[in-house]
Order: C-alpha cells, then sequence, then structure tokens
C-alpha cells in the first residue's frame, strides 16, 4: 500500500513537471510579447517623442523583472563560438533572430557589426526608404533576404547609406559552409524554466502580467469562488442523485422510470452554458414577467473582508450557478448510480439473501446501495476536470471571479504567469483528484485492498 | 469463441435519429444553395447567371463578380430578375440594415414581401438568426467530424500497435535502434554544427544522404557484432498506457484554450485537430483492450502460426474485431466536440468573431434579454445535435453489450 502510494506520487510529481515543461514550451510559440505591452512599446508608432533608448531600458527592466533575460532551460546547444549574450537578451524575438544570424554567418564579430550597422541605419536622418528597410532587416531571421532587399535600392541610397562593404562581407561569408563544431552551454537554475518551476515549491508565483497583483493571491481568491461553487453543486448533486438513482432503479413503476430516465438523458445533453444563459435571460430581469433569481451583474471587486466573507455576502449570485451544474451533472450521477445498482441487483448473493428470507429494503440498502456506490465514487475525480471545463463558461456568463473567469482574462491579456500556474493548478487538483477517488476506492473495497492493486 | 452477432448498426436506432442526422449532413454540404443573398438562377440585361456556382469560382480566386452581382438580394439590384432563388435570402453575414436592432420572429418586419422576412428574427446588425443557424450548422459539422476522425484515427493506430504489440512481442534488433539513434543525434550535431549558406539550395537534401549514408554504414557494422545482433524488447503498451493517463489527467477544454491563441487564425481545421487531439486516448484505450482480449483467440493464433505478416494481421483480421468501441466512442465523440466548440466560440474563443457559429449567436443573446429567438434557437441546434449523438451513441452501445460474450463465459 505504501509502495503504490509512493509510486503514485512520483509519477503525478513526474507528469506535472511534463505538463510545466509543455506549457512552458508553448509559451515561446505563443505570438505577442506581452513585456512590449508593459513597457510601452505598442505605442511606438503613435507617439512622436517615442525614444529607442528609454523604451530599451524600460524593456530591460521589465523582462527583468519577469526573468525573460535568461536562458530558457537548464542547458542549450549552440553552435560553437556563440557569445553568450545572445542567449540572455532579453527581448524574445530578438533573441532568436541574434541566434539565428550567427547561425548563418559562423562570426560573432559579423553579426555585431551588421546590427550596429542597422542601428545606426534606423536612427539616421537618411531617405525614409533606408531607414524603414533596416528597421524591417533588424527582425528579419534571413540574411539572404535582408541583403537582396537592400542591393534593390537605388544605387545613389545605397552609396549615401555607406552600408555596401558590409554587404559584401556578408554575402561573401553566406556562400560557403563553416564548420562550428557544438558548444553545450550549461546554464544551471539560473534560467527561466527553472524560475517558473520554482514556484511551485516556494509558493512565489510572482506577479501578474497584466494588472502588477501577487499571482498566488489571484489565484486563491478565485480558487475560493470556484470550490465553493462547485463543491456546494457536487454535494447537492450526490445528495439527490443517490436516492434517485436507488428510487429508479429498484422502487418506480415502469412508467414513472422511463420518463425520468428520458427527461434525465436529455437533461445530460444541455450544454452548461446555455442552461446558464437561459436561467439567466429568462429569470433574472422582467423581461418575460419571472424576476425570481438575483441577478448577476454585480461588480465584487475592490470590497473588504476575505474571499469566503465576500462570497457569503453574495451567495444569492450563486444560485444561479449552482442550479446549472447540479442540473447538468444530477443527470450523469443518476444514471451512473442507478447502472451500478441494477448490476447488484442481478448479482447472485442478493438472490442468496433473498432465500435466506431477508427483507427487500434491507436487501437494497444494506447490501446493494453500498456496494454500487464504489463506482460514483470514482466518478468523483473524473468529474473534477469537468467541472473546471464548465466552470469557464459559468463563471463567464455569471460574472463570478473564479478560476475559469481568471484562465479566460489571462489569456485574453497574455498574462502568462497566471495562464502558467492556474493552468498547473487545475492539472494538479485534476491528478489529485484521481489519485484520491483510486484510493478510496482501494479503501473501501475487500478486493482491490487485497490484491495490492494490480 | 466470439461468436458475435452480425451488428446491423444502422437498424438499431429510431428513424427520426436518422432524419436529423441526415438534416445535418445536408445543410453542412448545401447551405450555400438554402441560404445565400444572390440568386441561384438570375437573368440580368439579356444575359444569364448562375451567382451561388459563381461564388465558389470567386471565393477560390479565380473569377470576379459583375458590380451588379455583388449586391445582396434584398436591397433588389434594379433591372435584376431573380429566376431561381434561394430558400432563405440572406447569409449568415448579410447585414440587413432596415432590420437591426433585434427584430422579433412575430414582430413588424420592414420587408417587401413574405419571402424577405426573418422567419427567426435578426440580431443587433441585422443578421438573419436563421441563415446564422444554418451556417453555423455547417461549421459545427466540420468540427465535430474532423475531430471525430482525427481521433479514431490515432486512437485505432496506437490502440491496435499497443494492444497487439502489447510489452513483449515488439522486439527489435539493436543494431536499427542504434543506427537510428546515431542518425538522428547525427542530424542534430550536424545541424548546429555547420552554418547555414544563403541560397541554401540542395543543401539539405545532401546533408539527408550524408547522415543516411552514416546510419547505414552504422547498421551495418552493429549487425555483424553479436551485441547489435540480439534484440531489444519495445514495452510499447507501457509506453502507450503512460501516454494515455497523461492526456486523460489534463483538463482537456482548459488546455484547448491555452493552445488556442497559438494559431494565428483559429480555422475550423485547427479547432478540429485540437479537439480531437485530446480526444483519442479515450477510443484509444477501448481499442487497447479489445486487442489485448482478443489477442489471444484462436482465430488470432493460427493467423500468427499460418507465418502472417503482422501489418496484414493488424489490419485484416484484427481492425474488424476493434469497430464496435470506436464507433461507440465517436459517437459520443462527435457530440462532444460540437459542444466544445460551440462553448470556445461562446466565450470568444474559437472561430468566433469573424465568423457566425451556434456559440456566438448564443452569446449575442446575452447582451439583450427580450431577444429569446437569439438564445432559444442556437441552444436548441446545440442540445439537438448532442442529444442524438448521446442517443446514437448509448444504441450502439447497448447493441454491442447484447452482441459480447460476457467477460466471465469461456474465451
Amino acid at each position: 500500500m505504501g509502495r503504490f502510494i509512493v509510486i503514485r506520487l512520483a509519477g503525478m510529481l513526474v507528469t506535472l513537471l511534463a505538463l510545466a515543461l509543455a506549457l512552458f514550451t508553448l509559451y515561446q510559440w505563443l505570438p505577442g510579447d506581452p513585456i512590449e505591452n508593459l513597457a510601452g512599446g505598442s505605442r511606438r508608432d503613435q507617439e512622436a517623442a517615442f525614444d529607442p533608448k528609454l523604451y530599451a531600458q524600460r524593456y530591460a527592466i521589465f523582462a527583468g523583472r519577469y526573468a525573460m533575460d535568461r536562458p530558457y532551460f537548464y542547458f542549450s546547444l549552440v553552435p560553437g563560438g556563440m557569445p553568450g549574450a545572445f542567449l540572455r537578451l532579453s527581448n524574445h524575438r530578438q533573441r532568436s533572430v541574434f541566434k539565428s544570424w550567427y547561425r548563418q554567418l559562423g562570426d560573432a564579430d559579423l553579426v555585431r557589426s551588421w546590427v550596429e550597422e542597422l542601428e545606426r541605419l534606423s536612427a539616421s536622418d537618411q531617405d525614409m526608404r533606408v531607414v524603414n528597410l533596416a528597421r524591417s532587416a533588424s527582425l528579419q531571421t534571413s540574411l539572404g533576404a535582408s541583403i537582396r532587399q537592400f542591393r534593390q535600392l537605388p544605387e545613389d541610397l545605397l552609396q549615401a547609406s555607406e552600408i555596401k562593404p558590409l554587404l559584401d562581407r556578408l554575402e561573401v561569408r553566406l556562400q560557403s559552409r563553416q564548420w562550428l563544431g557544438l558548444s553545450l552551454r550549461w546554464h544551471g537554475a539560473d534560467n527561466q524554466f527553472h524560475q517558473w518551476v520554482r514556484g511551485l515549491w516556494t509558493g512565489d508565483f510572482g506577479r501578474s502580467m497584466h494588472d502588477g497583483r501577487p499571482v498566488s493571491a489571484k489565484i486563491k481568491e478565485a480558487l475560493a469562488w470556484t470550490t465553493s461553487i462547485n463543491g456546494l453543486a457536487m454535494l447537492l448533486a450526490f445528495l439527490i442523485a443517490v436516492p434517485l438513482g436507488v428510487y429508479l432503479a429498484a422502487f418506480a413503476k415502469p412508467g414513472v422510470a422511463r420518463w425520468v430516465q428520458f427527461l434525465l438523458y436529455a437533461a445530460y445533453a444541455i450544454p452548461v452554458f446555455w442552461m446558464a444563459t437561459l436561467l439567466v435571460v429568462l429569470f433574472t430581469s422582467d423581461t418575460y414577467g419571472m424576476n425570481w433569481l438575483p441577478s448577476v451583474t454585480v461588480s465584487y471587486g475592490y470590497e473588504q473582508g476575505s474571499a469566503f466573507q465576500r462570497i457569503f455576502r453574495h451567495l444569492g449570485q450563486l444560485l444561479i450557478p449552482v442550479l446549472t451544474l447540479i442540473l447538468t451533472s444530477l443527470a450523469y450521477l443518476t444514471r451512473q448510480m442507478e447502472k451500478s445498482l441494477h448490476q447488484q441487483l442481478e448479482a447472485p448473493y442478493l438472490a442468496t439473501a433473498r432465500v435466506w428470507g431477508m427483507s427487500r429494503r434491507r436487501r437494497i440498502w444494506s447490501y446493494a446501495v453500498p456496494n454500487a456506490l464504489f463506482p460514483i465514487i470514482t466518478l468523483l475525480g473524473s468529474l473534477f476536470p469537468l467541472a473546471i471545463a464548465g466552470s469557464v463558461t459559468l463563471e463567464f456568463i455569471c460574472n463570478i471571479p473564479g478560476m475559469g473567469r481568471l484562465l479566460l482574462d489571462s489569456i485574453l491579456t497574455k498574462d502568462w504567469p497566471v495562464l502558467f500556474y492556474t493552468t498547473l493548478l487545475i492539472g494538479g487538483l485534476t491528478l489529485i483528484g484521481i489519485f484520491l477517488a483510486d484510493l478510496l476506492y482501494a479503501l473501501l473495497d475487500p478486493r482491490v485492498r487485497q490484491s495490492g492493486f494490480a | 469463441m466470439t461468436t458475435r452477432k452480425p451488428i446491423g448498426w444502422l437498424r438499431t436506432h429510431p428513424r427520426w435519429i436518422r432524419w436529423v442526422m441526415g438534416c445535418w449532413l445536408g445543410i453542412a454540404l448545401l447551405v450555400p444553395f438554402l441560404a445565400n443573398d444572390k440568386a441561384l438562377v438570375a437573368h440580368y440585361q439579356g444575359h444569364w447567371y448562375f451567382p451561388v456556382v459563381q461564388q465558389w469560382a470567386v471565393q477560390a480566386g479565380m473569377g470576379r463578380f459583375d458590380e451588379m452581382l455583388r449586391i445582396p438580394l434584398h436591397e433588389k439590384p434594379p433591372g435584376y430578375r431573380v429566376v431561381v432563388g434561394p430558400l432563405i435570402p440572406y447569409r449568415a453575414e448579410t447585414l440587413d440594415a432596415s432590420n437591426g436592432n433585434y427584430r422579433s420572429p412575430f414582430g413588424p418586419q420592414q420587408v417587401s414581401s413574405w419571402y424577405y422576412r426573418h422567419w427567426l428574427g435578426t440580431d443587433q446588425l441585422g443578421r438573419d438568426t436563421l441563415a446564422g443557424l444554418l451556417y453555423g450548422a455547417r461549421i459545427a459539422w466540420w468540427v465535430g467530424m474532423g475531430a471525430m476522425v482525427l481521433s479514431v484515427v490515432l486512437g485505432l493506430l496506437l490502440g491496435l500497435l499497443a494492444g497487439y504489440y502489447a510489452n513483449d512481442r515488439l522486439r527489435i534488433s539493436r543494431s536499427v535502434v542504434g543506427s537510428t539513434l546515431i542518425f538522428l543525434g547525427a542530424g542534430v550535431v550536424w545541424q548546429t554544427g555547420w552554418t547555414i549558406p544563403h541560397p541554401t539550395g540542395w543543401s539539405w537534401l545532401v546533408t539527408l544522404m550524408v547522415l543516411a549514408g552514416l546510419g547505414m554504414v552504422c547498421w551495418w557494422l552493429l549487425q555483424r557484432l553479436s551485441w547489435g545482433r540480439r534484440l531489444l524488447v519495445i514495452p510499447l503498451d507501457r509506453w502507450f498506457l503512460a501516454l494515455v493517463g497523461w492526456f486523460k489527467s489534463l483538463p482537456g477544454m482548459v488546455v484547448v484554450m491555452a493552445i488556442l491563441p497559438l494559431f494565428k487564425s483559429t480555422g475550423i481545421w485547427s479547432l478540429a485537430l485540437l479537439i480531437g487531439l485530446f480526444r483519442w486516448p479515450l477510443i484509444g484505450q477501448y481499442v487497447r483492450a479489445e486487442v489485448l482480449r482478443i489477442r489471444h483467440l484462436p482465430f488470432m493464433e493460427s493467423v500468427r502460426l499460418l507465418g502472417l505478416a503482422d501489418r496484414k494481421i493488424l489490419w485484416k483480421h484484427a481492425l474488424p474485431n476493434v469497430w464496435p468501441p470506436v464507433v461507440v466512442n465517436a459517437a459520443f465523440g462527435v457530440g462532444a466536440a460540437v459542444a466544445v466548440e460551440s462553448a470556445l466560440s461562446f466565450l470568444g474563443l474559437g472561430l468566433g468573431l469573424q465568423q457566425v457559429t451556434w456559440g456566438t449567436l448564443l452569446n449575442a443573446g446575452r447582451h439583450y434579454f427580450p431577444a429569446w429567438w437569439l438564445v432559444v434557437f442556437p441552444g436548441v441546434a446545440i442540445f439537438m445535435v448532442v442529444y442524438v449523438c448521446n442517443v446514437l451513441g448509448d444504441r450502439w452501445l447497448a447493441r454491442y453489450e447484447a452482441g459480447t460474450p460476457s467477460s466471465d463465459g469461456p474465451s
């Protein structure tokens, strides 16, 4: 048993790290640069007083704050002779462009002089065509294409820009292949991935890129809302579903049972977000004369008290999400309970009990129902990811600042730290849910307990 | 023994389900003819036109519309006679300016004849809800089917291999594994170590040939050694289970949401790809279990003793026996994919802004409560599709379970 738990926990840790690595890799590919927004780079084109030097400084400061000026991973495999500074450029895009230039030229000095030349031209008072070309070339990966574009400029402009000798040198260099060799650089803990993952055990998740609040505070508050909604809904759904399932499987008249089954089956196909939208549209205003449920358009921000106090204050607001969740998960839980109990009722041991003269009530409640509950318990673990996925749309509709809402907002604002830790947290909780369900199942079922977990 | 009753799949469900699925497919394929702001056949200045057919050529970049044919039907292009019009004279994106601001299906509408009436109302911009529903059905169909096909292909392939080879049956000689590793490693070294010349030309081909040559030489050398001839056992099943476990522990929709911004513009296919990618483990699991079950049955043993190639055994004998769970899961999968797609576009993350889908229609209804038609009709459409898929899956499952010998019987 102990060995099983240790193995499972280790497996969970590996899975979590793999997820972290996958997410981290994904964020390197995502379009858009949140640091650029923070440093005010998006205003580059509108403002006449835009100062590239000042912008670069601001950029470096913000990039440093989010550890973006470090190498990506614990090690990097690069062509021999690549300057270490290229791996530590704070601008993600610039970094990949510089690395690519080095891979084409194989000469750090030549890369540097190309960079200086482009900077000189971008800041100079040359013809706009030259300046624009220099600006676009500074972000273009392919040197060959940049050179060709420069060559297509009118001869007098090219002469005036004094870039020709450098173009010739680059071109000669590009025409041949050189063997640079390989070098494996070890960065140790001084890398971006480590900084992100470190938060998992230090508990310091850094700050949000969107509003600068600590990520852990944002997540903590969101978690309080989501767990209270889902916990409440799950508890109520469970309390209704089990007796209902027992009733359907063992006590209901066939005609009644068929109708209830049909309704539940149909309810199972209702998308959560449609149900919630219907409830909001029909029952929260006087439009249709049915203003029965509390409206959901209250803003929650900046209120005093802990998250739970605020939730308690807005308890009425939870009515619609909880109702929706109950209705949709009720169908599933009841069906499973009914199926499970049906299987138990056909089992030979109940026939034996009947032959012994045990009452039907006792047979069902003391023997069949407890056994039928096992599979339902394992369901709880698998219901968790569903609940989170459902809560994204639900919190969006009902304006609740929970995990789903946080996730959605962080995606829309490219708030990477929040997105990273929220996704990891949901993944981790899912894993724990599955693990606990298995554990509970094992503890309750003597057969599984004794076989030592196949 | 595997005396399973022959399964007449299509005869196991009520007729109305076939009807709904048929309608959905018909709409998905024919929607430009059903709802369009151009005529099917038109007469203009002595010429005959087929604008809807022409629309394909224009969209493919092979033609151009005459100025007159660009004017939507409800604006009544002068001198232009509609000979055969579409069922609904609007596309999903057609703006009917005189019927903006949420016209109710039952309320007054400023239309010239009943033909131009918005039978299911309009949204704020004056877009026809019914046309939006029909075009949304097309998107839902392709996303659902695309995701289903991808997950079935992946699940079948990986599940079959994992179940058939299990942990002990896939044996590869060390020389093959070693030379492949050397090939890949040398590729990395080669690619990183050399500079990239500017006209790259055919250098990649030369690289590939050199590396392949190196790999082959290594293989030849290794297979001459007794060390290289020994077989490595590949625990394919263990890897498969780990992968499935990993996918199942992910909250699928959350991860899909997190990955979506990666695509510059989310199209139908990228959405189907993502949804299918998170659905295959479910199918793969069932396929694996099924193959594990039939692996030791007499007919499988005998084809193996006959010396059939693994490929043939898998394709001709294993595959036909694992279809039932695949079909059942595929049916559920289509419904789930449609639900996920509409949820994503409801949130404004999926196809969202450019295209009218069931999800975006529903979201529009949220902003103006009196427009019940924007909430009810798309919701009913999503519900219908998910419901029908669930019924289909359940009926097939029941049929399949009825035909399967129980697990404790002789096997």
